[in-house]
């Protein structure tokens, strides 16, 4: 059966999140003077320099008892509960203050995070006058931990001559178990103190989580180039029936050019038999916020399999015939696994469902090792037209992968894992 | 080996761009830069030009390219070495399939029903190809890498995008009016002010009654005055339908990783 995580709508988390930063402190006062090395006023490559890496830690515990966590500073008031969580603003001993959340469901990390930097500029617009310029200063992504984590700053200016100010927006949301968690600082500068502060923030946060314990979970790194624009958590639990649930949860923040940010979130909840065969899947995408795929895939006969659901804004019903069962991202593991201890063989190849590049089909995947890197796992990876330079572990997970695209290269990195396979 | 659905979406973001590539002076709306050489310095390039494209599946751009009106003058070592000319175009015949209304190109949804009749109002019922691409560019009113590849549709209810949503809504347009059309993708060389430039892009193709037109509603002419302009079709859209994201990655194994020795073809050098 599918189950689905609670989850709380970004509406919901938007809304919460425009009431906290109404507070938003201005930023920072522009001046005349020297100029710095990279071009910038001196006074501010100064301010953008200045940091707190000596903070005091303090424990935190919320009142429905649900998250304990240690955070930096100390509390700029009494935390509030909201719609799905908890707001805990933070004196770091700047002149804005931590603003955090601690939701207690999942969330669209980059969607989120998105959304609070847009508040953040919205209102600081509000106190400071019209936006005269913005630009992405840095995009990350990783894993604290076993929690994924986005990182995303806007330098920018608002207000009118002579009263233009500058500011830093810097907005962090992490996902941990069911949990998720949130932090924003409209300060130039105290870069590297906010990250601590997040870091800690996350690592320090103890749930009452409600889930079964999952057997096996890891996280990899998606990168254009060196830029990091995207993490993923894949968490397999175990139910009564010896079937795996596999949620798997793929988000990122991807800088379109200089002042342009498109932010993807996508989950997958499905079900795995035992030997790997897909029971069934659900998949939610959304892209810049909008809600651009809710599909389903589900058996309704022998070798016969319907695809249903919204796609692109479209209502879409669709059957698959197909011999074989696709495989689950388990499954896929598994014959891997299989092939890397099998001497004799060279290939293996196994059908799977990937709704992102076609729902309304499925699409036979092919893992060739290279006969002098078997050992170590290296093979290339061939889905459709897309092939792969892969390395794999022994037990069928892909450790790394590269994708040659025109003059860029995509890569993805395992960072995070927990468990073993079966 | 689940975990390259992240390949393929992070393959699909170069559908909005590239991070390191669209610097936001750069002129036009396009998908990538390309790392482009020309063989001649100083000097103009004729009509025709040679190039060689180096790409990660040969066999495969060479195959693509036997579609269209592109010369294949040699393959060496993953290098594809072309002759062609200002507005090359997949050849063909229009057919049933240019005049669909299709998942992608779906002039029969309401939105873009609502443009054409706009469109119709303003240029007449038989709107010139020059107008649908000034309708398209001026309907199209936020130029923004944010979308991935949208519906014609979504186009139309969005009103912003980049040239792939500029493709896809002016062939929607077209088809509307029961003119042959089709999205295709491919790479557009700029000659300017003595810089070579070299871009993904993505452009529509109009059937005039004649044969194949380019059809770029992004305009590129307007912010590269005194250029010279270079299509290069590598892919027409054939699966317009929810698997169309399938056919746009295959295109990744036959985007160059760069251009080189780009010149006149008078000033052809053999390929070493």
């Amino acid at each position: 059966m599918v189950r689905f995580n609670r989850r709380i709508s970004n509406f919901v988390i938007s809304a919460c999140i425009a009431v906290a930063l109404a507070s938003a402190a201005p930023a920072a006062v522009a001046d005349d003077g020297a100029t710095a090395n990279n071009g910038w006023p001196q006074w501010l490559a100064d301010a953008m320099g200045e940091e707190n890496l000596r903070i005091r830690i303090r424990k935190v515990v919320l009142e429905d008892g649900l998250i304990k966590t240690r955070m930096a500073g100390k509390a700029a008031g009494k935390p509030q509960q909201i719609d799905g969580g908890w707001y805990l603003p933070r004196d770091i001993g700047t002149g804005a203050p931590l603003e955090c959340w601690a939701f207690t469901a999942s969330v669209d990390p980059a969607t989120i995070a998105n959304t609070i930097a847009e508040q953040i500029l919205s209102a600081s617009q509000q106190a400071n006058g019209p936006l005269v310029d913005r630009s992405l200063y840095f995009v990350d992504a990783g894993a604290i931990d076993g929690a994924p984590f986005l990182a995303l700053e806007w330098i920018y200016s608002v207000g009118e001559e002579p009263e233009v100010r500058v500011g830093l927006a810097k907005v962090r949301v992490a996902v941990k178990d069911e949990f998720s968690f949130a932090c924003a600082h409209n300060f130039v500068g105290y870069r590297e103190t906010f990250a601590l502060a997040f870091e800690h923030f996350v690592r320090e946060a103890k749930v009452k989580s409600s889930e079964p314990a999952p057997y096996y979970q890891e996280i990899f790194v998606q990168r254009l180039g060196e830029q990091p624009i995207g993490v993923s958590l894949s968490t397999f639990t175990l139910d009564e029936d010896g079937d795996t649930r596999i949620e798997m949860m793929e988000t990122s923040l991807i800088p379109v050019d200089g002042a342009t940010l498109a932010t993807s979130d996508t989950w997958f909840f499905g079900w795995s038999s035992p030997d790997g065969r897909l029971i069934n899947q659900r998949v939610a995408k959304s892209e810049n916020g909008e809600l651009t795929m809710n599909l389903a895939l589900d058996p309704l006969d022998a070798g016969l399999w319907g695809v249903s659901g919204t796609f692109q804004g479209k209502e879409i019903a669709h059957e698959i015939v197909h011999d074989s069962a696709p495989m689950s991202e388990l499954g896929q593991m598994l014959a891997v696994q299989d092939l890397l201890a099998d001497g004799d063989r060279v290939s293996t190849s196994v059908p799977v469902w990937m709704p992102a590049a076609d729902p309304t089909g499925f699409i036979e995947a092919e893992v060739a090792l290279e006969p002098e890197g078997r050992e170590d796992g290296l093979g290339r990876l061939t889905m459709g037209p897309l092939s792969i330079d892969a390395r794999f572990d022994p037990s069928g997970s892909l450790m790394a992968g590269t994708l040659q695209a025109g003059a860029a290269q995509l890569v993805l990195e395992r960072v995070w894992v927990n468990g073993t396979l079966p | 080996m689940r975990r390259t659905l992240s390949l393929l979406a992070a393959a699909a973001t170069l559908w909005v761009a590239t991070p390191a590539s669209a610097a936001r002076d750069d002129p036009g709306l396009y998908l990538f830069r390309i790392p482009v050489t020309s063989a001649s310095k100083n000097a103009s390039l004729s009509d025709l030009i040679e190039a060689d494209l180096e790409v990660p599946d040969a066999a495969r751009l060479v195959r693509r390219l036997g579609d269209t009106s592109v010369s294949v003058v040699a393959v060496q070592d993953g290098v594809v070495r072309i002759a062609f000319g200002a507005d090359e175009t997949f050849r063909g015949e229009p057919d049933s399939a240019d005049l669909a209304a299709t998942f992608v190109v779906d002039y029969d949804e309401e939105p873009v029903a609502i443009l054409s009749d706009e469109l119709q109002v303003t240029y007449g019922d038989e709107p010139p190809i020059d107008a649908l691409i000034e309708f398209v560019d001026a309907t199209i009113a936020t130029k923004t890498y944010r979308r991935s590849f949208d519906l014609a549709s979504q186009v139309a209810n969005s009103l912003e995008g980049d040239c792939t949503e500029h493709a896809v809504l002016l062939a929607a347009l077209a088809r509307a009016l029961g003119r042959p059309a089709r999205v295709v993708s491919g790479i557009m060389l700029v000659e300017t002010s003595g810089e070579l430039l070299a871009f993904g892009h993505a452009w529509a193709e109009v059937y005039d009654g004649a044969g194949w037109r380019v059809a770029d509603a992004t305009r590129p002419e307007r912010d590269l005055a005194d250029a010279q302009t270079f299509y290069l079709p590598l892919n027409a859209l054939d699966n317009e339908g929810p698997g169309y994201a399938l056919q746009l990655a295959e295109l990744i194994t036959i985007y160059p990783a760069r251009i080189d020795r780009v010149r006149s073809v008078e000033a052809a050098v053999s390929m070493r």
